[in-house]
């Protein structure tokens, strides 16, 4: 059909296919701002000004648009950024920017309609565009800096206000309720320096980031914005059922219609075993998946894979596939499924080390230091707590997409949002019968990851098609395929068992946990040491024992996800803790502080945890707390909640509103940075003829800012400003070696690495100037403002060095390679507190507001670690408040979309406020310690324990949903 | 095969009515629900029957001594309804918590009526305002008689009501998982004038139902989901419809 429309102010007149969507349409006509995120219209990400109004692209065909007018983003771009673009870019309103395009469609609309707009209009604005990153917070300051920009006005530079020092850094004091905290946007970034702390040029600075223009335009950045010539389009079939052998597969029809490339399934690819969790080598057994298996073990489990010219043709092709399937009974509960008369997940026989397959229970992991029972027995008091936690998803606005080419030397390309791109290819290199060196992995912008792509998901199906067909082929998953397919965060039953003495010293810590790993072993055994490893590592006790079985069930695979098991320990821990020291009669915060770690205190379960535990008489010394600002995160936090309120009766009962009660929740929370001597990051830099510098880092930046906070990091040591250092990442042929982004260590592991190379490229600097300067001592030399400047104050540029040696003297290129593994896990700690309404008559929770303090060491750049924060404390408060996976009787997902699966939007959001408390880590690049994990840990116990302050009622079960709360509270008195 | 067989935009009720009536046929407003399940299926050979150049779009008010009727075509999109002050505030606020900014400028009043979803708070708004649609070739009729009967057919054209008058009075409650998640059971009241009020519930029946007097509640039998169980919806939706009366009757 033809149609005809003004695309960006030009009129246009094309072909269409009936079936073809306005998003498809777009993207096809060179459109790519406008992005893919779901069929239904759920996520915004396509939204573009139809007619002048925003509106989503992706639940409208494209025939729909004849007659009319189309903007997109392109239709702003000049060399010069928009008014809008600079407010987002100046704010850091964007963190992948996936939808950052459409986020600026919709600010450009309503500024037209409305200059002058309030928050309430701005959110409302927003509240079509999903996102899990920013939490709305930097883009609804960008939004009203746009105004401001546009009606004429100026704005003050973006950038943290400083507080001083409620505390000495180490002891308590009292917040007085009539202290107000700074009066300042909540978008900006509260920042307490530490007098440990050195001021820099670069590093500590609110710097833009590095790929902020390419996001605010809508240039070409991740994987979909790129086409290959010829490109083939792959389609799953997914099973429909929880558990079932594949008795037969007839593809005959599917391969016979026009258009079909290749249909694979188990009988026509080879039985290579693997396990799909991103993982340094060797991944943990068991070794249980198959590219394509006879067996299929949850609703959405891969049955087969289509190759075709369309996605339509690869649609129809998966519906005429035969599969004859034997049913088989399914288990979802993580209890229930080691029962003797559960039906059995894993009854082949090529997988080997699953430790009770009868049973299905994948592993078991013991852990003990001191004497747990013998300990409880000398305790005044022992108090155990069962909590049950469930399954949530990741939900990155960009699915998982992959597409893979044999190149003009016949190696395997792969283009593929992914956070761990070496370890796709070693992994993917096995199932594909190639060598390593014939895969090349290459990771673009991703838009948004959170551990569901610290994965080899996708990339073995279109890697099996592209050889099968010799042609491209891509596969994106849809909306559905997310939830169903994809990665997970693990359910988890978790018992605490603690002995107390009267002074309310712990003595021991006991935690039983079963994790629920869903069908397949992926991340089950790394997730779950680290709810061991978090669950008790917070609180000293001489004895503490970590007793875990992790299990097989028919739910969707559970796999890593930010936070990667600390969240379900975190508030399972901090929910007993706040619940025992009701027991005893003691103020909570008194009574964790009594106990919970401190400079010096060793870590003593620590180093028997993990993928490289040791055994207790193979350890001379146990890591220490190194640094901890917690004090100063909870002084900082309890001015900002009002803390006092929570003793206040008219406050937390309203008289004049008989249903309703209010509450005040605090969790204390500690993470880890990396993982000890197995996280490895690379660095490499070379120097340009201008004196500007190329930095190829293998680390993967999902949009949380690594890029600039690592080209922030060299261009500290190198004297340059960040404008003169050029990041690329990653590239398996081209980058360093990186085990990728998790597990907290981008900044603090690969960021040292950036640190060391930049150092090394800074040593040869120093000499080539030494000589220039004749100056005896390159090392008195220092590199300020692109210069070489020694200490008589004579100077050479660095510019100048750079031409010396490419093209005068002593010819070489200046250059350093460096790679860093840290033998230590310096922890962050953060202070949660929550404020929340609820209606007794009705079981809702209102989240009023959330704040965060952390003690994230030196936050390199605090506007990208603010944002850390923001996004993370979103995402906690889904799985605290909203989000649940659930099934019908077959063992399906019913809410496999957005919607009915919740997550929060713009015009909801609770107040967020996020202080950034400083210590000086001395392990880490100029301070550094983690920051993108800690903000999943706090806000699920900080909301129980804040509807205990309201109703004195204990929900051990999240999330806190409507009914939930209502079947608890209506059984007491309130 | 293909998902979509044609795409037909109809100038005129007549032409549209007559091609609705073919095999295979599908009417849109804004297409937000149709389109993606067309789509989902590669063999459904649809015939899309777009009805956004017949003439229903727009929103008008008729007095008639001192009562005004407002009518707004079935091919106004829900942001229509947000930026015109004819529309009654009550209204206004349920568009927003109807579709979010992206959506509601797709969808239109005659998707979401031809929809009769049980969940949506927009249509339970014009409910509770006693409101009157039309069917092309067909007289009005109240809407609850629209979603009360088994299947019915035609193409919306327009729904109208009677502007609220000074006297009126009105407001919703409504339970979520989140202040915009769409309401597990909701209640919008209106009253138009003292003493005098009904209100209209959802997430407690397959469409929205109207409750003029507290018994009747009785007599809801709700499905449950994960989302509310159906005991835990009859609560709510007594304690909902409390809460409302009262604040209809202060
Ligand atoms: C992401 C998303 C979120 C949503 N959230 C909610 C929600 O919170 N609450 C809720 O209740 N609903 C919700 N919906 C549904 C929403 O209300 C509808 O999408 C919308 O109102 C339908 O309008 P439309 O014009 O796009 O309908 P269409 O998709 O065009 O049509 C819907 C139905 O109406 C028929 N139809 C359309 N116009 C006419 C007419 N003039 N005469 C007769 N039949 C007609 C169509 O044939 C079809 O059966 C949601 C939908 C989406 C996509
Ligand atoms: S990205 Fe890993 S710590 Fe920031």
């Amino acid at each position: 059909m033809k149609i005809s429309f003004s695309l960006n102010e030009q009129q246009i007149e094309t072909e269409i296919e009936l079936h073809e969507t306005l998003l498809q349409l777009l993207r096809q006509r060179g459109m790519i701002s406008v992005r893919y995120g779901s069929d239904s219209g759920e996520t915004g990400a396509g939204a573009v000004l139809i007619d002048g109004k925003l509106t989503s692209t992706d639940c409208m065909l494209a025939a729909q648009i004849d007659g009319h007018d189309v903007i997109t983003v392109e239709w702003f771009n000049k060399p010069e950024l928009h008014p809008i673009q600079a407010a987002f870019v100046a704010t850091g309103a964007m963190q992948s920017g996936y939808s950052t395009p459409a986020m600026i469609l919709g600010t450009w609309e309503l500024l037209n309609r409305n200059p002058n707009p309030t928050e309430h209009e701005v959110r409302d604005m927003l509240s079509g565009i999903l996102d899990r990153e920013t939490a709305y917070v930097k883009p609804v300051e960008a939004v009203m800096r746009a105004a401001a920009l546009m009606r004429g006005e100026t704005n003050e530079p973006f950038g943290p206000v400083y507080l001083p020092p409620l505390t000495d850094g180490k002891n308590p004091v009292d917040v007085s309720p009539t202290d107000h905290g700074p009066d300042a946007s909540p978008a900006v970034p509260r920042v307490v320096p530490s007098k440990d702390v050195p001021d820099m040029a670069v590093v500590g600075k609110p710097e833009v980031k590095v790929d902020a223009v390419r996001l605010v335009k809508g240039n070409p950045a991740f994987t979909d914005d790129f086409e290959e010539r010829g490109q083939l389009i792959a389609k799953v079939l997914r099973s429909p059922h929880a558990h079932a052998n594949i008795i037969d597969i007839d593809d005959t029809k599917a391969v016979a219609l026009p258009g079909v490339h290749a249909v694979i399934h188990y009988k026509n690819t080879p039985r290579v075993k693997y396990a799909s969790g991103g993982q340094s080598w060797p991944n943990p057994h068991p070794h249980d998946q198959v590219s394509f298996d006879n067996k299929v073990r949850h609703v959405g489990d891969r049955v087969a894979a289509v190759a075709a010219e369309t996605k339509e043709i690869a649609q129809a092709a998966l519906d005429l596939i035969k599969v004859e399937y034997e049913i088989l009974p399914y288990v979802l509960d993580e209890i229930e499924t080691m029962e003797p008369d559960s039906p059995v997940i894993h009854d082949e026989a090529d997988t080997e080390e699953i430790y009770d397959a009868d049973r299905n229970i994948v592993l078991r992991i013991e852990a003990e230091r001191g004497d747990v029972e013998k300990g409880a027995i000398e305790a005044d008091h022992v108090f155990e707590d069962t909590f049950k936690v469930h399954q949530v998803q990741q939900v990155p606005i960009e699915p998982h997409i992959s597409v893979a080419w044999l190149d003009s030397d016949e190696r395997l390309v792969v283009r593929t949002a992914t956070q761990v791109p070496f370890h796709v290819r070693r992994m993917l290199a096995p199932l594909i019968g190639r060598d390593i060196k014939d895969v090349r992995v290459i990771k673009p912008r991703i838009g948004g990851g959170f551990g569901a792509k610290q994965e080899m998901l996708i990339e073995d199906i279109v890697a099996h098609l592209a050889i099968a067909t010799r042609r491209p082929v891509k596969l994106e998953l849809d909306r559905s395929e997310e939830f169903i397919a994809s990665r997970s965060r693990h359910p988890q039953t978790l018992t605490f068992t603690t002995g107390v003495e009267d002074s309310g010293k712990l003595v021991s810590q006991k935690l039983r946990l079963i994790g629920n790993t869903g069908p397949y072993g992926t991340h089950g055994q790394t997730v779950q040491t680290v709810a061991g490893l978090r669950g008790l590592t917070s609180y000293n006790a001489e004895n503490k024992k970590f007793d875990c079985d992790v299990v097989y069930t028919n739910t969707p695979v559970a796999g890593a996800y930010r936070g990667y098991g600390a969240p379900q320990a975190e508030f399972a821990l901090e929910a007993h803790m706040e619940d025992i020291a009701h027991s005893l009669g003691k103020d909570p915060i008194e009574f964790k502080r009594q106990n919970w770690v401190k400079v010096g205190d060793e870590l003593n379960i620590a180093p028997h945890l993990g993928e490289r535990a040791v055994d207790p008489e193979d350890i001379d010394e146990y890591p220490k707390i190194t640094s901890n600002g917690i004090e100063e995160c909870i002084a900082q936090g309890k001015r900002s909640i009002k803390w006092h309120r929570k003793d206040d009766p008219e406050w937390v009962s309203p008289k004049d509103q008989p249903n309703i009660r209010r509450g005040l929740g605090f969790a204390f929370c500690m993470h880890g940075t990396a993982i000890p001597f197995l996280d490895m990051g690379g660095c490499s830099i070379k120097i340009n003829d201008d004196g500007s510098f190329n930095m190829l880092v293998g680390a993967t930046d999902l949009g949380t800012g690594a890029d600039t906070v690592l080209g922030q990091i060299a261009a500290e040591v190198l004297g340059v400003p960040l404008s003169d250092i050029q990041v690329y990442s990653s590239d398996t042929d081209v980058t360093p070696f990186d085990t990728g982004a998790y597990a907290s260590s981008t900044t603090y592991i690969s960021g040292t690495a950036a640190k060391l190379a930049a150092e090394k490229v800074r040593e040869r600097i120093k000499e080539r100037a030494a000589k220039m300067l004749n100056i005896k001592e390159p090392c008195s030399i220092e590199l300020r403002d692109r210069k070489a400047i020694a200490p008589d104050g004579s100077s050479v540029s660095i510019e100048d060095i750079a031409m010396e040696a490419f093209h005068l003297e002593d010819h070489e290129q200046i250059m350093g390679t460096a790679s860093y593994v840290s033998p230590e896990c310096p922890a962050p700690f953060a202070a949660q507190f929550a404020e929340i309404e609820m209606d007794i008559d009705t079981g809702q929770v209102t989240i009023i507001k959330l704040v965060m303090a952390v003690d994230c060491g030196v936050a390199i750049n605090p506007v990208t670690a603010s944002g850390q924060v923001e996004g993370g404390m979103l995402q906690a408060l889904g799985y605290a408040h909203c989000e649940e996976y659930a099934f019908d009787e077959t063992g399906k997902m019913i809410n496999d979309s957005l919607g009915p699966y919740k997550i929060y939007r713009a015009d909801e959001m609770p107040d967020f406020e996020v202080f950034l408390v400083q210590t000086m880590e001395d392990s880490g690049p100029f301070g550094a310690k983690a920051v993108a994990e800690i903000p999943k840990d706090g806000v699920a116990p900080a909301i129980r324990n804040a509807i205990i302050n309201a109703t004195g009622v204990a929900i051990n079960e999240i999330p806190f949903t409507p009914e939930r709360v209502w079947q608890k509270i209506r059984k007491s008195e309130i | 095969m293909p998902s979509v067989l044609a795409y037909h935009r109809p100038q005129s009720l007549d032409e549209a009515q007559k091609l609705a009536s073919e095999k295979n046929a599908v009417l849109i407003g804004g297409g937000t629900l149709v389109i993606p399940q067309v789509l989902a299926n590669p063999s459904s050979e649809t015939e899309i029957i777009d009805l956004q150049s017949v003439g229903l779009a727009g929103i008008t008010s008729e007095s008639e001594g001192s009562e005004t009727s407002i009518k707004i075509g079935a091919m106004s999109r829900l942001s229509d309804l947000i930026n015109n002050d004819k529309i009654p505030h009550l209204l206004q606020e349920l568009c927003s918590k109807e579709l979010p900014s992206t959506l509601r400028t797709q969808a239109t009043i005659g998707g979401t009526i031809a929809e009769r979803s049980s969940e949506s708070i927009l249509l339970s708004g014009f409910l509770a305002l006693n409101a009157e649609i039309q069917i092309h070739e067909k007289n009005w009729i109240p809407l609850n008689e629209y979603l009360q009967s088994s299947s019915p057919t035609g193409i919306i054209t327009a729904i109208k009501f009677s502007s609220p008058s000074h006297d009126s009075n009105s407001c919703f409650h409504t339970v979520g998982r989140t202040p915009m998640d769409v309401p597990i059971v909701s209640a919008v009241g209106y009253s138009e004038s003292k003493g005098k009020f009904q209100v209209s519930l959802t997430g407690v029946a397959e469409v929205p139902t109207l409750i003029t007097a507290a018994d009747e509640l009785a007599n809801l039998n709700p499905q449950g989901d994960f989302r509310g169980s159906s005991d835990y919806r009859k609560h709510l939706a007594s304690v909902l419809y409390k809460r409302v009366s009262e604040e209809l009757q202060a």
